[in-house]
């Protein structure tokens, strides 16, 4: 087995690629409270700019966000290595796939639970701090955790900018030895085992976090953002 | 930006963008045939089949689309059989696809309450026949508007088989900037190809999705 | 009954949702210690009145004061809030929080009292309710009644003038809803001033002072529950009874 002879450059790749998904996963939860608050703005021009920011992110392929990043970003006088050029395009991409999650989960907190606290005399403020937002986060959490499972799989695109992340480094592997399928099956097995890590440690801190206890849907390595609103529609259609 | 430069080489874009359209065609078709395999087998309790689609969905959806068509790609090369490019694209985006719609699928027939089969197995219908004719036409509003959200993100994705080296509309602008420069105007044209494709997609899925929820 | 000023006050309220206009005119007072109770028909105007009476919505016309409080008034309807208590059909209660934590929540962001005292006081609410050891569970692991009783703990916490139940057992399984009335009958005994919105006509004609039948958006008919429900007036009433009471 030649590839255990790679294993250091493997468990060094995969740490790079755990190291920018926390960083975007980070950048991604920032922008997309942002783009939520925006999107219910009383103002104008921040609804436009958030929904400008949420559309056009949310219908181009991430790749291409990737090279305007690296290869565009530097014509506008910013340059980013592809670490940096990384972290900001997944950030930026799934930031607008969140801003329709968090908003999604504000609107899935019943208006009866504004009323109760508006009754016992809440002000709005408290009300959002202590009646909405922890239901709203609950609600949402098995969907960010499903976007940083995709912020961990989208790191292989950048292997596209040359960045030594897990894949990149497969195929440099490859190139060198020429041992396909042991090099690559070894790479698919480390992606599973980060994602799977990932979603079971998410899943035990919304056991923990949450109170009542959150268990996430079983049976898959994931939590699923289309599922679980599958599920939300279904609820409504047997009612 | 000289979007001057960029009109002068869009018929380039447009081949590009044919065979991001072809592979997306063809990729769509393909997933959605084996992501309705997968889901049938994955609920169809038949023991080793089950297991199967299981293990199916869980591989694919938890391992990047890249390296699927790095496997499809070189590896058919290296076990000696050479697939022409678009054809490995096709193979491996309805492969990874078909994973998710499977899911996707699973979760629409699942969503069919027991009752339907109870009702139909006392009519004489035999299992197949109520999976056919009663569970699977019922699905059709649930899976719609997720599925059509998993159309958007699969022709996003053909973008990724730029990395096998295929001709799509990502690799053409690439290849303009490489000749002409003006990768900002190059990729903002490329970026509106996209997404006059998927917004009205996008569009659709919400209207589907408010329609699907009771006012 | 007192003979004081009445508590509530209601002088030609309309309200309409979009072309339908819910309530034609509604004139109605209330007094303080006086329980009334609400029948109707859904789509009546019921839930609408008790909505308007307690800040939730406001009337399109009409006067409405409640607490000496000018609800009609957008820039004063806000002092209510805290003053009143109001138990939904669908408890509201606050599933993040327990028992002990829906009941604290208003004492400790509104009356800002220190925890060990909203706590204190949180219990003794929630033993009122008969329910002092459940006081750290999640609403989801209570029945609908215990629920319910939870929610009638939160509002009588902020120690509200008025107490208002919307449906307040429409939800519950007919063995649940027993328990939650019998904590509004005990409220009732105490003098507490209730409007109460029900489908429960043995409650109506048990614990009411005054019984209000409303009919597409008007008061149709009301008086004392021996008068109301043995000797109705209007046909309306008549018809209305005679369905309700048949099941």
């Amino acid at each position: 087995m030649a590839v255990l002879g790679y294993l250091g450059d493997i468990s060094e790749a995969a740490l790079l690629v755990l190291k920018i998904t926390v960083l975007a996963f980070l950048l991604a939860v920032v922008l997309g409270l942002a783009a939520a608050v925006g999107r219910n703005s009383r103002f104008r021009i921040l609804r436009f700019g958030a929904g400008v920011y949420v559309e056009v992110i949310r219908n181009t392929p991430v790749l291409l966000q990737i090279f305007v990043a690296y290869f565009a970003l530097p014509n506008l006088g910013l340059n980013l290595n592809a670490f940096e050029a990384g972290v900001l395009a997944l950030g930026v991409n799934v930031g607008a796939y969140l801003a329709e999650v968090f908003r999604a989960g504000i609107s899935s907190v019943p208006k009866g639970q504004v009323e109760a606290a508006a009754i016992l005399g809440l002000r709005s403020l408290d009300i959002s701090i202590f009646v909405v937002f922890p239901q709203a986060l609950r609600n949402v959490y098995p969907a960010v955790v499903n976007y940083l499972v995709q912020i961990l799989l989208g790191t292989s695109l950048l292997s596209a900018i040359a960045l030594p992340e897990l894949t990149g480094t497969a195929t440099t592997i490859n190139s060198r030895t020429l041992i396909f399928l042991p090099v690559f099956t070894v790479t698919v097995l480390v992606y599973l085992l980060l994602s799977n890590v990932l979603a079971a440690l998410a899943g035990i801190i919304g056991r923990v976090a949450f109170k009542p206890a959150l268990v996430l849907p079983r049976g898959s390595v994931l939590s699923r953002m289309r599922l679980l609103k599958v599920n939300a529609v279904r609820g409504e259609v047997n009612k | 930006m000289n979007f001057i430069v960029v009109l002068a080489s869009f018929p380039q874009l447009l081949e590009g963008l044919l065979i991001t359209l072809a592979l997306s065609a063809a990729s769509i078709v393909g997933s959605t045939l084996l992501g309705l395999l997968a889901a049938t087998l994955r609920v169809s309790r038949v023991p080793i089949g089950s297991q199967i689609a299981r293990i199916y969905v869980e591989v694919f959806r938890g391992s990047p689309l890249l390296i699927t068509l790095l496997f499809v790609y070189f590896g058919s090369a290296y076990a000696g059989y050479h697939m022409n490019i678009f054809a490995a694209a096709v193979v491996g985006i309805s492969v990874y696809q078909g994973a998710y719609i499977a899911e996707i699928i699973r979760a629409g027939i699942e969503s069919v309450p027991p009752g339907q089969w109870e009702a139909s197995k006392i009519l004489g219908l035999s299992n197949s026949q109520t999976f056919v004719s009663v569970v699977l036409p019922q699905t059709g509003k649930i899976v719609l508007p997720p599925l059509i959200g998993q159309y958007i993100a699969l022709i996003k994705d053909t973008s990724i088989a730029f990395v096998i080296g295929l001709a799509e509309l990502v690799r053409q602008g690439q290849a303009i900037i490489d000749r002409v420069g003006q990768p900002l105007a190059v990729y903002v044209t490329i970026a509106a190809l996209y997404f006059i494709i998927c917004y009205p997609l996008s569009r659709w899925v919400r209207g589907l999705e408010k329609r699907s929820q009771p006012a | 009954m007192s003979n004081l000023e009445p508590i509530i006050k209601l002088a030609g309220v309309t309200k309409s949702f979009g072309a339908v206009q819910v309530l034609k005119g509604i004139d109605l007072h209330v007094s303080e210690g006086e329980v009334l109770v609400v029948i109707g028909a859904s789509g009546s105007g019921k839930s609408t009145v008790l909505r308007i009476m307690s800040g939730l919505e406001t009337a399109d016309s009409g006067q409405v004061w409640v607490n000496s409080v000018p609800l009609h008034d957008p820039r004063r309807a806000r002092e209510i809030r805290g003053h009143v208590g109001m138990v939904f059909q669908q408890f509201n209660l606050f599933p993040h929080l327990t028992a002990l934590g829906n009941v604290t929540l208003a004492l400790l962001k509104v009356r800002k009292l220190s925890a060990e005292v909203a706590k204190k006081k949180a219990l003794a609410v929630l033993d009122r309710v008969g329910l002092a050891e459940k006081a750290g569970n999640y609403p989801s692991q209570l029945s609908g009644g215990q629920q319910q009783r939870v929610a009638i703990a939160r509002a009588l916490a902020v120690e509200p003038t008025i107490m208002f139940f919307d449906e307040a057992t429409s939800a519950l399984d007919p063995e649940l809803v027993g328990e939650v009335t019998s904590v509004m009958r005990s409220l009732a005994d105490e003098g507490m001033t209730m409007v109460v919105v029900t489908h429960e006509m043995s409650f109506a004609r048990k614990t009411a002072d005054r019984v209000v039948f409303m009919d597409q958006g008007i008061i149709a008919e009301q008086g004392p529950p021996e008068q109301l429900f043995v000797r109705p007036q209007n046909d309306r009433t008549k018809q209305f009874l005679q369905r309700v009471l048949e099941v």
